[in-house]
């Protein structure tokens, strides 16, 4: 054929051909590039896809708590270091509980956007990523869980943390590090009086078991990190998918929306807004459900919270799943098109 | 071994514009050729193959069994196409024994001959490699993982003349170790048209044409003569004419079949179309309105036919 770039003899060709014709009845062992394992087989209900993904998922997770782990040894070191120049002049240690928070979130998203492609690539199912995804989450919040929530009970039976001090804190002294919003689960309950001068809370005994609650409630505020990032990477993922702008609006949606719910928000100190969670509302119903401190009033200015810690780790884990749900129908319909050059 | 991919009625739309519009195609293993225009809906119809896009409508099955969503079928189906499915601070090393983990099996020693052939050290990493080098290396990982289903995209992308020459080579050697289903989708035809043996040809999403490779020289023949004996000549036979071009008095008409040379009248010529020069007539907008469609689930049986006859 005239103006081949390659010239290639028909006999190798015809060779070629010849040869895969008669290894075509050979048996597929015995033929090079044979595979060393059984398609598909599955392990603990988990395909050879699903493992693989499951540990890609879980190394990336490892990395990222090992790098946090480092970091947060570091704040911690950096926060006795200035106690013990300025004892007692910094407001707070470090909150365990808020230092994970983006780091869970942003790995969750990262994880869900930019690694889908190479796991699609690779034959495994859309499903299967979700899955892999979810678990490796949990795992995750699980790991966290362990390392941070064992870390600090030791602290407070040594004694370094376990202070009690007439101040809004009450108990929980953070030295170096703190978990203020899992601690609370320590007690059974917590009375706060505001009227005249009493106005120091106090707490029951420490519970038998209050390691284990203040280990449930951190972890389901660990998953609803994680779910929160899954859903996030989804909707970058979808966004992305729409072009640039489409990550543009994302991300300022994004912004905008912690921003306004955020701790320091307008809407939590507007007066008007304040409503919403005043005593008695559907707000203030929801606050507490969150937060596992039901509240009831004494008598005028007395106010009693109990610590139930089986709420939010309900909560969570209705949220966890209602999220990889989402993500899952988000997936779905989820393609990979090869105009679009990938960062992995 | 014997692999078969169907594809039945496979539709797929971007918004308003038909990518695929019921396309209906039978793969058996031998080396198929993919050919179209840009836009035609080729590299639409290999990613929906490999799970990466999902249909409108339709449905491809492998062995019977649907591939989409299904890790099993998909497992036996690998496709390289501009999608980067590497990390690029991955050593190349480390990538092929990722890619084992996910297909069961590597063929190692043909991997390193392969590189050494191209020049190019396993232990460098993928983001340090040219474009050329890293095609080069995700084609590699294609010959050595041990799939039924291979679909290349555009798989000479970046390559010098002299890589795509020690690629084809390489190709035909693996497909004559392991015969199995290879799809390739280029623009290069007359680089492959020895190699294939089944071509297909997609035009605006629909499969207009599928045959035996080594048939094209049957399926069409250019008359060249004096425009009115050459009109006169293709009307009185009866014959469909594919394109037509006229210069002066001349002029060089495209009809579907063979023509017998006995059967030429003094002063027309007649010669057969390369693969190349085929896929260009029938894609190339000339084809009348009243051209009927080949189309590829009437030779569907054709096609095992042709594979089970290389097999004997």
């Amino acid at each position: 054929m005239d103006g081949k770039v390659v010239t290639m003899n028909d006999n190798v060709r015809e060779s070629a051909h010849g040869t895969a014709n008669a290894a075509a009845g050979v048996s597929e062992t015995s033929v090079r590039g044979g595979r060393g394992m059984m398609r598909g087989d599955d392990f603990l209900g988990m395909s050879r896809q699903c493992r693989l993904t499951l540990r890609r998922n879980l190394a990336v997770y490892g990395v990222v708590l090992l790098l946090g782990l480092l970091l947060f040894v570091a704040l911690c070191y950096q926060r006795l270091q200035a106690l013990r120049y300025e004892p007692g002049g910094l407001s707070s240690s470090v909150d365990a509980e808020q230092y994970w928070f983006p780091i869970l979130l942003l790995t969750a998203a990262v994880w869900q956007w930019l690694f889908f492609d190479t796991a699609v690539c690779h034959g495994v199912s859309r499903r299967t990523f979700v899955k892999a995804s979810a678990i490796g989450g949990a795992i995750m919040a699980l790991a966290v869980s362990v390392v941070m929530v064992a870390s600090r009970y030791v602290l407070i039976i040594s004694g370094r943390g376990g202070t009690c001090f007439a101040g809004i804190k009450g108990c929980f002294l953070g030295e170096p590090f703190d978990l203020p919003r899992s601690e609370q689960f320590l007690y059974a309950w917590q009375r706060v009086s505001y009227t005249g001068d009493a106005s120091a809370p106090t707490f029951s005994p420490m519970l038998v078991g209050g390691a284990l609650f203040m280990f449930l409630k951190f972890l389901s505020l660990m998953l609803s990190y994680v779910a929160v990032g899954t859903v996030l990477g989804a909707v970058l993922a979808w966004a992305a998918g729409k072009g640039a702008w489409g990550i543009v609006a994302a991300l300022f949606v994004a912004c905008l929306a912690s921003q306004l719910l955020g701790s320091n928000s307008i809407l939590w100190t507007n007066e008007w807004l304040g409503r919403f969670t005043s005593a008695g509302t559907l707000g203030n119903w929801l606050v507490q459900a969150a937060s596992g401190r039901i509240i009831s009033h004494l008598s005028a200015g007395v106010e009693f919270g109990t610590y139930v810690v089986w709420i939010p780790l309900v909560e969570s884990l209705v949220l966890f799943a209602l999220c990889v749900w989402i993500v899952y129908l988000m997936t779905a319909r989820r393609e990979i098109h090869p105009a679009r050059q990938r960062i992995l | 071994m014997n692999a078969n991919l169907t594809i039945t009625d496979l539709s797929k739309r971007y918004g308003s514009t038909v990518a695929l519009d019921g396309v209906n195609l039978t793969f058996q293993p031998a080396i198929h050729g993919l050919f179209g225009r840009n836009g035609a809906g080729k590299s639409t119809l290999l990613g929906v193959i490999a799970n990466r896009l999902l249909p409108d409508g339709g449905a491809v099955e492998l062995d019977g069994a649907n591939v989409r969503e299904n890790e099993s079928a998909q497992s036996r189906i690998y496709l390289v196409n501009e999608t980067l499915p590497f990390l690029l601070g991955a050593r190349i090393s480390t990538i092929f024994k990722r890619e084992e983990r996910y297909y069961g099996g590597f063929d190692w020693p043909f991997s390193a001959r392969m590189l050494a052939a191209f020049g190019i050290e396993p232990g460098r990493a993928y983001g340090h490699l040219s474009l050329g080098q890293r095609m080069i290396v995700r084609l590699v990982a294609a010959l050595c993982v041990p799939t039924d289903v291979l679909l290349l995209d555009e798989p000479v992308l970046g390559l010098d003349a002299v890589n795509r020459d020690l690629f084809y080579r390489f190709l035909l050697e693996s497909y004559g170790e392991r015969p199995r289903i290879i799809v390739i989708s280029t623009h290069i035809i007359d680089e492959i048209a020895h190699i294939v043996e089944r071509a297909a040809i997609i035009d605006r999403g629909r499969i207009i044409e599928a045959f035996d490779a080594e048939s094209v020289t049957s399926r069409a023949t250019v008359l060249t003569g004096e425009s009115a004996c050459v009109g006169s000549f293709v009307e009185d036979c009866g014959l469909q004419v594919i394109s037509r071009e006229t210069m002066g008095r001349l002029a060089a008409v495209i009809v579907r079949g063979p023509v017998e040379a006995a059967d030429l009248p003094s002063g027309i010529a007649a010669n057969a179309l390369g693969l190349q020069d085929y896929v260009i007539r029938v894609t190339s907008g000339a084809v009348g309105p009243d051209m009927p469609d080949i189309s590829d689930h009437q030779e569907a049986g054709a096609a095992g036919a042709v594979s089970s006859s290389k097999g004997e």
